[in-house]
């Protein structure tokens, strides 16, 4: 994690070479900062890359101390033992060798080789290589990343599809072939890919000329950082354990929708948009799997409805049997994660959580400091490029445990709901800010308390189900309908809960509906809801209020609604409840401001 | 330019009265009656006779040209909207304000707001104006305080009696101008009597004879061109006729420095420059020598130019070559003429800012003062110091040599 | 126009030195950190910050804060 001190100062935009200076100076000042020595061996000016290489490692917690060693020394700095090299004590050993600057005919004037002699050239320059590269590793345990080869000069003036092209780029993708193979016989000896990097940005967007005719600059500052990026991308995941588990979210995270409202039909997950989105968010979270990194589920969601989605949903690319923990209840995350840590025995540090609700993230955040919570952006397209951003599974090595990782895990699965809470929900409720409206029921939103009370399953008292007309039907027999809608920090929910209450008797009221969208469980919206209508009733002189609970297989949740909030059963075969307005204390919470919309 | 700063502001006040106005129509012969008849005005609503909007200009001339900036300053652009008519009788005050300044050109852009009486926007407008540099030797009469002019009393160089025991007398080709001007002057500071030459510019050229009389020092003019061999006996006579001799000659004058691609040099081109350095010199040399000889002293001195050590820069061959020339002949008379106690020499400065140079970019200006190792220009002072130097009667073993002046090894 | 401000700071980072200190005579003669390999960042990050392409010449003549403004001043009006 980065430390205060320039902690501000990296939150800050740093965009040009002149920020980036300025911070970098910033941070050699720190003293906080993981302190960290690389060494830098290149055939080119490196020294342009530090401001960036100091910046970008210190985001990631580190202080680099970087030794330039002078351009070409390779073999005086490797073989010396007295050299800079060693004296700098280096964790990491960066080696770019570029083939425009060692061999500047390969680039220029590949035509005239014959193909013996390019044999030969790639031969002595792999062969270079490896006597480098295996005395560097006898002589230090430092970790080493190569560079390898890539076309940064060559092909500016010659047309793409022309047969000099294409097969200097075959001979290069051989070169780099084996350069991959001898690093690979190498313990914690890396490759960085070149070519890709500046496929990526561009010839047009790197070079400059002048740069590195005048200095041997290899390319413009644009380039220069985002290499400096790349660079310390790969230190940090060379020193960082990557991320063992992640723990992922369900409902606008693996699909689109709440599978409670929406059911198994509703929600989206398919090959047409916006289901192919979350289809091969799945696809890129089991290409996690193969790679090692275990996954697990935390989701306030019925089981069952979670279940029959893995089971049936010939979309569904997940199955239950990919998870190795799940934790499906309606209690809160933070628990859910220590859960999972402790079942999968690994720490909290190489946890990854991923919510698409920002109140989750930010509850998670409080409560478990060490956990890595993903920024996950609002729109579903960019998923994967926060995931790839957060580099948090960066790795750079694969081994054959990690592919079977997760299926070991797999048979230690938990799938008790565990109701024990002992985490103060009420603190971090008051800073959510949450404000609520109740109004009584009109043209406006009638339609949207029609919506609710016909898909609401889990916090629903009764589970009635009417159309319009018949809402109206109620109200004209002297029934009271009220909607509430509820904002937070985060936004505004909009119209999330309906309460509808019949007459029995004079005085004497029935909660014939009571319902709440699943968005907004979990915040005790319910609790000043029913405080709020029995003040009213009490002011017009109500007596009695009665609750009726009909059991269904959803919404076991609200089954002890009733009595956490002051009714006495009344009749218990009928799941009746009764409160008396004139003697029963009114549960109240004054955190959560009500207003009463007059409209 | 530095000590313009944005934000600047400047501002006067005038009093449009009915004189001003009529004034004005008799000057500009724009006798529209809305200016001139009150009872015309009326009928057109006025209340009373509306004054010329570029009677407000004229003021903004004086304001320009003799405040803010001031003397020096040229106008360039103006732009003018009149908002409100003024009226004969209104005070208008005028407000210039700096609102940007380009160092590359040299160019001020002020904001120019006029208010009458009643503190209305009578108009609006935006004035560019070019910022001159003093590039004579002297310094600005008009802009510098009196105590900081050169004047001979003052003066403590004594080296002037020294240097001039013998009653020396000087003539300095193309001195009403550049580094003729400062040889002359250095010169007749050093206590020799001056013969300024010039071919057309009068004027400057009386101001400098002028100006050295009036230190109490002795000076001629001598208009003439010195290609020509009438022009040169003529010269040579009235510089006898005023002192019986010339110990002294120095040959500065040049014609303007245009370079021509050496792809459409042509022979023809060569001319202007062989003449002027050449065949001048020659002339000269073959009218003033005899005398020199007599007396046993003469001093010859050459200008050359720094374009003749190194390369030269682009489209300079006629002017090069030219020099060139100069400077072999300049090695004959020395090697010829030393044993009559006559020394040929030339001086060769790098790129001067003179008049003739005024139209070379700020950039190239700075660009060779930042490589000079004193990273400074040469000026005409530090040529003029030189020569002076060379001509003095103890340089009688300074002979053949092309003085470089241009504060790097070459 | 140059923003004089901004070239100041952009000097200031790059150099390392406080903005106080620059000024238009501010030249490799007076400041320490301006050496030939400063010289180069200082060009890149001309380019980067005001958007400009500069030539070789252009990089070797900016030899002063004032030669700076005037090419800059010049590259901008192309």
């Amino acid at each position: 994690m980065v430390k205060e001190t320039v902690g501000q100062l990296l939150t800050e935009i740093i965009k040009t070479p002149s920020d980036y200076s300025r911070v970098s100076r910033e941070i050699e000042k720190d003293d906080l900062l993981d302190k960290i020595n690389i060494c830098y061996l290149s055939s080119y000016t490196s020294e342009v890359l530090n401001p960036f290489i100091i910046v970008e490692l210190a985001k990631k917690g580190y202080k680099g101390s970087l030794y330039y060693a002078p351009f070409n020394q390779f073999e005086q700095e490797i073989y010396n033992e007295d050299s800079g090299l060693y004296l700098s004590d280096p964790s990491v050993v960066l080696v770019h060798s570029r083939i425009e600057d060692t061999h500047p005919n390969l680039i220029r004037r590949f035509a005239k080789y014959s193909d013996s002699e390019l044999t030969n050239l790639s031969d002595e320059i792999i062969q270079r290589h490896k006597l480098m590269l295996e005395d560097l590793r006898r002589k230090s345990d430092a970790k080493i990343i190569v560079i390898n080869f890539g076309s940064s000069q060559m092909i500016e003036e010659y047309f793409d599809s022309s047969p000099v092209v294409q097969s200097q780029q075959i001979y290069f993708q051989k070169l780099n072939n084996s350069l991959l193979d001898l690093c690979n016989k190498i313990i914690s000896c890396y490759v960085i890919d070149y070519q890709k990097f500046f496929t990526g940005l561009g010839l047009d967007n790197c070079s400059d000329s002048k740069l590195f005719y005048m200095a041997r600059i290899p390319f413009n500052s644009n380039a220069q950082i985002s290499f400096g990026k790349i660079i310390s991308r790969t230190i940090a995941a060379t020193l960082n354990p990557t991320a063992k588990c992640i723990v992922l979210d369900l409902d606008n995270t693996l699909w689109g929708g709440v599978i409670g409202e929406d059911g198994i039909s509703g929600i989206k997950l398919s090959d047409e948009y916006p289901g192919n989105v979350f289809k091969d968010f799945q696809r890129a979270i089991l290409g996690l799997r193969d790679q090692g990194v275990l996954l697990a589920i935390a989701s306030k969601n019925n089981l069952d409805d979670v279940l029959e989605v893995f089971e049936k949903h010939t979309d569904c690319l997940l199955k239950e049997g990919d998870f190795s923990s799940i934790q499906i209840h309606w209690e809160d995350k933070a628990l859910s994660i220590k859960k999972i840590s402790e079942q999968l025995n690994i720490g909290l540090d190489s946890i990854v959580f991923f919510d698409d609700n920002p109140v989750e993230r930010d509850w998670v955040r409080k409560q478990l400091p060490n956990v890595k919570v993903i920024e996950v952006p609002k729109n579903e397209i960019d998923y994967l490029k926060a995931l790839n951003e957060s580099m948090y599974f960066d790795k750079l090595t694969i081994t054959s445990e990690d592919k079977t990782r997760a299926t070991i895990y797999q048979q230690e699965q938990q799938r008790k709901n565990d109701l024990n809470n002992s985490v103060s929900v009420d603190d971090f409720l008051k800073e959510l800010k949450i404000t609520v409206k109740i109004g009584v029921s009109n043209e406006v939103t009638l339609t949207r308390i029609e919506q609710l009370i016909n898909k609401t399953n889990q916090f629903n008292l009764t589970t009635k189900r009417y159309t319009s007309a018949e809402i109206i039907k109620l109200i004209h027999d002297g029934g009271k309908v009220y909607w509430l809608s509820a904002s937070d920090r985060y936004g505004d929910n909009g119209i999330v809960g309906v309460m509808i209450l019949v007459k029995i008797e004079p005085q004497v009221w029935l909660i014939d509906t009571m319902l709440l969208s699943c968005r907004v469980i979990g915040r005790k919206i319910e609790t000043v809801f029913l405080a709020e209508i029995m003040e009213i009733l009490r002011s017009e002189g109500a007596d009695f209020i009665y609750g009726s609970y009909l059991p269904t297989k959803k919404n076991v949740i609200v089954s002890d609604l009733y009595s956490k909030h002051s009714f006495e059963l009344s009749d218990k075969e009928n799941n009746m409840w009764k409160f008396n307005l004139n003697k029963n204390h009114i549960v109240k919470l004054n955190y959560i401001k009500v207003s009463i919309n007059n409209d | 330019m530095d000590i313009f700063n944005l934000g600047d502001s400047y501002r006067d006040k005038f009093v449009i009265t009915d004189d001003v106005v009529h004034k004005f129509a008799d000057f500009s012969l724009d006798f529209n009656p809305v200016h001139i008849d009150l009872d015309y005005a009326k009928s057109r609503g006025y209340s009373r006779q509306v004054s010329h909007g570029v009677i407000q200009l004229s003021y903004l001339s004086k304001m320009i040209g003799m405040d803010f900036p001031g003397p020096g300053a040229i106008w360039i652009n103006q732009t003018a909207e009149w908002i409100l008519p003024v009226l004969v009788g209104d005070t208008i005050e005028i407000v210039l304000t700096i609102k940007s300044r380009s160092y590359s050109t040299k160019i001020l852009t002020l904001s120019v707001e006029i208010y009458n009486q009643n503190n209305k926007k009578v108009m609006v407008g935006e004035s560019q104006v070019k910022i001159t540099e003093n590039i004579s030797s002297e310094p600005d009469d008009n802009l510098i305080a009196p105590t900081v002019h050169n004047s001979h009393e003052v003066s403590k160089e004594h080296s002037s009696k020294i240097a001039n025991s013998n009653n020396r007398v000087a003539l300095v080709t193309g001195s009403s101008r550049g580094i003729g001007e400062a040889i002359a002057r250095k010169l007749s500071r050093d206590g020799y009597d001056v013969a300024i030459n010039c071919r057309n510019n009068l004027k400057a050229a009386n101001k400098i004879v002028d100006s050295i009389k009036s230190s109490g020092a002795d000076a001629i003019l001598v208009q003439g061109d010195i290609t020509n061999p009438d022009d040169i006996a003529r010269i040579k006579k009235d510089i006898f006729n005023k002192w019986s001799r010339c110990d002294i000659v120095v040959h500065s004058a040049s014609p303007p420095i245009n370079p021509i691609k050496t792809e459409v040099l042509k022979y023809e081109n060569f001319d202007l420059y062989l003449n002027t350095y050449l065949k001048a010199s020659v002339l000269i040399v073959e009218a003033f020598s005899k005398s020199m000889i007599q007396n046993k002293f003469g001093r010859f001195v050459f200008l050359g130019s720094s374009y003749l050590f190194g390369p030269p820069p682009q489209g300079m061959g006629a002017y090069v070559s030219a020099k060139e020339a100069l400077w072999g002949y300049t090695k004959s008379i020395a090697t010829d003429m030393a044993h009559y106690g006559i020394t040929a020499n030339m001086v060769s400065p790098s790129l001067t800012i003179t008049d003739l140079t005024s139209e070379i970019p700020s950039r190239v200006k700075e660009v060779e003062a930042i490589k000079s190792p004193t990273r400074r220009l040469v000026t005409v002072e530090d040529t003029a110091y030189h020569v002076a130097h060379i001509c003095a009667d103890y340089s009688s073993y300074l002979n053949g040599i092309n003085l470089p002046i241009t504060s790097s090894p070459i | 126009m140059i923003n004089e401000l901004k070239l100041k700071e952009v000097i200031s980072n790059i150099l390392g030195v406080s903005i106080n200190e620059i000024n238009d005579d501010s030249s490799p003669d007076n400041i320490e950190q301006w050496d030939s390999f400063s010289h180069l960042n200082l060009v890149m990050a001309i380019e980067a910050e005001f958007d400009v392409k500069l030539t070789p010449e252009d990089a070797m003549d900016m030899l002063s804060v004032k030669l700076i403004r005037i090419i800059l001043e010049d590259v901008q009006k192309k």
